[in-house]
């Protein structure tokens, strides 16, 4: 796995892939630490948050797992993947890790610019902000670990992340559909309990309970063991 | 899949295939041609295989689905979070914990809103998002802490017309929190009872740039409310209308005391309408006119309560108001003289910032049972005088020696006030008094005289917490409600302060880093690896 992870984490920077998911975070970033901080006042990085959520959700991570397994069909290159000396667990998990620990980096610069809103006098909120890195380090997970099923699906990248587009929008109109319903309580329900965007809140807000932490992590979960399941059934065919 | 030799069958035979054998060859018999079954066996197992797949694959998603919803459940027993933020707005402080674990009696507290407007509010404010929150999280540990003594339910008015009948009974409406115990009840608004600012209030400051601490009283709300409707009764108090008094500081008195879980009731002493049975305490709102002689007597009536007195009077003086009968009234009965002067503050340092005007100044509060040392608003301040001899007198608030004194009437009859000058009061003047309290003691009971000098103090407690504190302090101490009155600290959700950007230069270096350069740089760096792999 480990091997994997290495082979993975260095073709991400050899291509584009990383440095223009990187140069997205950080533009969006600066962009709206400048508007809602220097400009604004705020002290808090709310904004910051707010506009990192919803380019993860909706460029960041279709872009960053479009060609997690996709690639590798279309040249063939799997393979020898699927034949090697690791197990389909440790090929997903380490492909998974690597892409990951990518947007996790990117995230970083979040903390960057808490640091500058200290050099300007002012005491971030450690606490806070760490909450909120954390509500979207696990949120990123859940839909790295979707992407990388649908690109387990598909040897076409642009298919690939236009599945993981779908399923993020899905996911980010996902509370909407609550007010479509509201005669069917038990649908009300099922969608709140499903939503991922009223456990993310939670962690903006202040919050880090298990049972959402549980959530996104049982969620990443299945979609990493559904994409084990998909590589499985090709070595059937 | 190796072929095994069990699972040949017979061969289609070749028959153009010439016979080595030397012998007469044997007539070569036909067999039917059989297709070897290797296809049927590897179909077989790989539908043994693949069903199996499916079937783990399922028990799989059924079982992550299955320990989110037992998690969700253990989670509604069990609502242990970390609160991240920084005045820890979603934990309970000790004091309202030990107040949750101490509730006696059946509570019902029933929210007029469907449960996911408190547990995934969208209200388009952050600082109102987390109150809601903060209210959800509250209300599930006091329904836990209280050992099922607090209920919590949420009706939606609209969805639940039947249930919610009982509630729009007591004065419930969409977003009402309404509290119950037994036939005591007292509704909460979700707009304006859980933040010292509404949400209106908060946009309106944003919209002219200045930024305001929002803070949640989510918690004080909650006790009093629990507090009014099951803990022991607060005196009542009665506010007089009528002559014109100043509307702004009843409303501003009504909402300190109201929330505090005082009954304020608004009598109209000109239609000598019956003042309600539980009042202990009268309010006189700075009238602008004068009351009548047989309004006085009544009221006095009502202060001497048969010669058991016990009933108190709280007099708010209107600078322009020509009052001279009640004037007098306070002056017999409780030995506070409202002169005609108005303080007139030389300090710079006590002057408000806001006004810039000299009648705009701040008072100094000494150190009381009831009040902590503070400094109060107190503008355009009367001055008062503690003449009374059998009373026991104590300034509330206090003026420095740098103040003088300008006579409005004076003022007026000279052109206006333009050549009247502020004189410096006689030196046993000070330190000049704005607010006393009287108490008078008999043999057959207590009765206290509380007077200020300013309307205007009342109206500038909506947002100085100081003066907030004197006035509700007061009243506790006068109406005995100091140790039945649970005070709890508010929450700050999102502070006033700012980030102070020094210059525009240093906005722009900003801009340039983080927007331009930043981004940039890291595309940069990619097309120089692209290079580099070009060239080896």
């Amino acid at each position: 796995m480990i091997a994997v992870f290495k082979r993975e984490f260095q073709s991400l920077f050899t291509g584009p892939i990383a440095y223009f998911v990187w140069a997205l975070m950080f533009f969006f970033a600066g962009l709206f630490f400048y508007s809602y901080n220097i400009l604004g006042g705020l002290t808090t990085l709310t904004g910051v948050f707010d506009i990192l959520y919803t380019i993860s959700l909706m460029l960041v991570v279709p872009i960053l797992t479009m060609r997690a397994f996709s690639e590798e069909r279309r040249n063939r290159t799997d393979q020898a993947l699927l034949t090697a000396p690791v197990s389909l667990t440790g090929i997903v998990m380490g492909k998974y890790l690597a892409m990951l620990l990518v947007f996790a980096l990117g995230m970083a610069i979040t903390l960057v610019l808490t640091v500058v809103i200290a050099m300007f006098g002012a005491t971030p909120a450690w606490a806070s902000i760490l909450g909120n890195y954390l509500g979207l380090l696990l949120l990123g997970g859940n839909l790295i670990a979707a992407g990388m099923f649908f690109s387990t699906l598909t040897e076409s990248q642009f298919i690939s992340a236009l599945l993981t587009f779908a399923f993020s929008f899905i996911l980010l109109m996902f509370d909407s559909f609550a007010s479509l319903f509201s005669n069917a309580t038990w649908l009300v329900t099922a969608i709140e309990f499903l939503s991922v965007n009223t456990r993310y809140q939670a962690f903006a807000a202040g919050t880090i309970s298990y049972g959402n932490v549980i959530y996104f992590l049982s969620m990443q979960a299945l979609f990493l063991f559904l994409s084990v399941r998909v590589l499985d059934s090709r070595k059937w065919q | 899949m190796a072929l095994e030799e069990k699972d040949l069958h017979e061969l289609p035979v070749d028959e153009t295939a010439e016979s080595t054998d030397t012998a007469e060859p044997a007539k070569k018999e036909r067999k039917p041609l059989k297709l070897p079954s290797i296809k049927f066996k590897r179909d077989s197992r790989r539908l043994r295989v693949g069903a199996a797949a499916t079937v783990f694959t399922v028990v799989v998603i059924a079982a992550i689905f299955l320990l989110n919803v037992i998690v969700g459940i253990v989670e509604d027993r069990w609502p242990i979070a970390i609160d991240t933020t920084e005045n820890q707005i979603y934990t309970l402080s000790d004091q309202a914990t030990a107040y949750a674990k101490s509730v006696d009696k059946d509570v019902e507290i029933v929210v007029c809103a469907d449960e996911a407007t408190l547990s995934a509010p969208n209200t388009g404010m952050t600082e109102f998002n987390n109150m809601y929150l903060q209210l959800h999280a509250a209300l599930d540990s006091f329904r836990s802490l209280s050992g099922g003594k607090i209920s919590v339910k949420y009706i939606d008015l609209n969805e639940q017309p039947l249930e919610a009948a009982t509630y729009t009974e007591m004065g419930a409406t969409a977003g009402s929190v309404v509290i119950v115990c037994g036939e005591n009840s007292r509704v909460l608004s979700l707009v304006e009872d859980f933040t010292n600012y509404s949400m209106e209030e908060v946009y309106m400051y944003s919209y002219y740039g200045q930024a305001v601490a929002v803070n949640s009283t989510v918690e004080s709300a909650l006790v009093t409310g629990i507090n009014a409707v099951s803990g022991e009764k607060l005196a009542g108090v009665t506010v007089l209308t009528g002559h014109t008094p100043d509307t702004n500081a009843i409303s501003a008195l009504s909402e300190m005391l109201t929330k505090r879980g005082y009954a304020v009731e608004q009598v109209d002493i000109t239609t000598m309408k019956e003042f309600s049975a539980d009042s202990q305490l009268m309010v006189i709102p700075a009238p602008s006119e004068d009351y009548s002689e047989a309004e006085i007597k009544r009221i006095r009536e009502w202060v001497e309560n048969n010669n058991t007195y016990g009933h108190h009077l709280m007099v708010v003086k209107n600078p322009v108001g020509k009052t001279p009968n009640l004037d007098t009234y306070v002056q017999d009965t409780f030995g506070i003289q409202i002169t005609g002067d108005i303080v007139y503050e030389t300090n710079y340092n006590y002057i408000y910032s806001g006004n810039q005007s000299p009648i705009y100044s701040y008072a100094d509060v000494a150190a009381t049972d009831y009040a902590k040392a503070a400094r109060v608003l107190a503008p355009i301040n009367v001055h008062l005088k503690t003449v009374g001899t059998s009373q026991t007198i104590t300034p509330l608030y206090t003026f420095p020696d740098t103040a003088m004194l300008y006579n409005l009437a004076e003022a007026e009859a000279k052109n206006e006030g333009e050549d009247y000058e502020p004189v410096k009061g006689a030196a046993s003047d000070y330190p000049l008094v704005g607010a006393a309290l009287s108490s008078i003691y008999t043999s057959n009971g207590n009765t206290h005289g509380i007077v200020l000098g300013s309307n205007s103090f009342l109206q500038a407690a909506v947002s100085l917490d100081e003066n907030e504190e004197l006035t509700v302090g007061v009243i506790n101490a006068v109406l005995g409600s100091e140790d039945v009155i649970i005070e709890l600290e508010d929450k700050v959700l999102s502070s006033a302060d700012t980030l102070a950007v020094k210059s525009a230069g240093t906005a722009l270096v900003v801009f340039v880093i983080f927007v331009i350069l930043v981004p940039v740089g890291t595309l940069v760096a990619c097309l120089l690896v692209f290079l580099k792999r070009r060239h080896l």
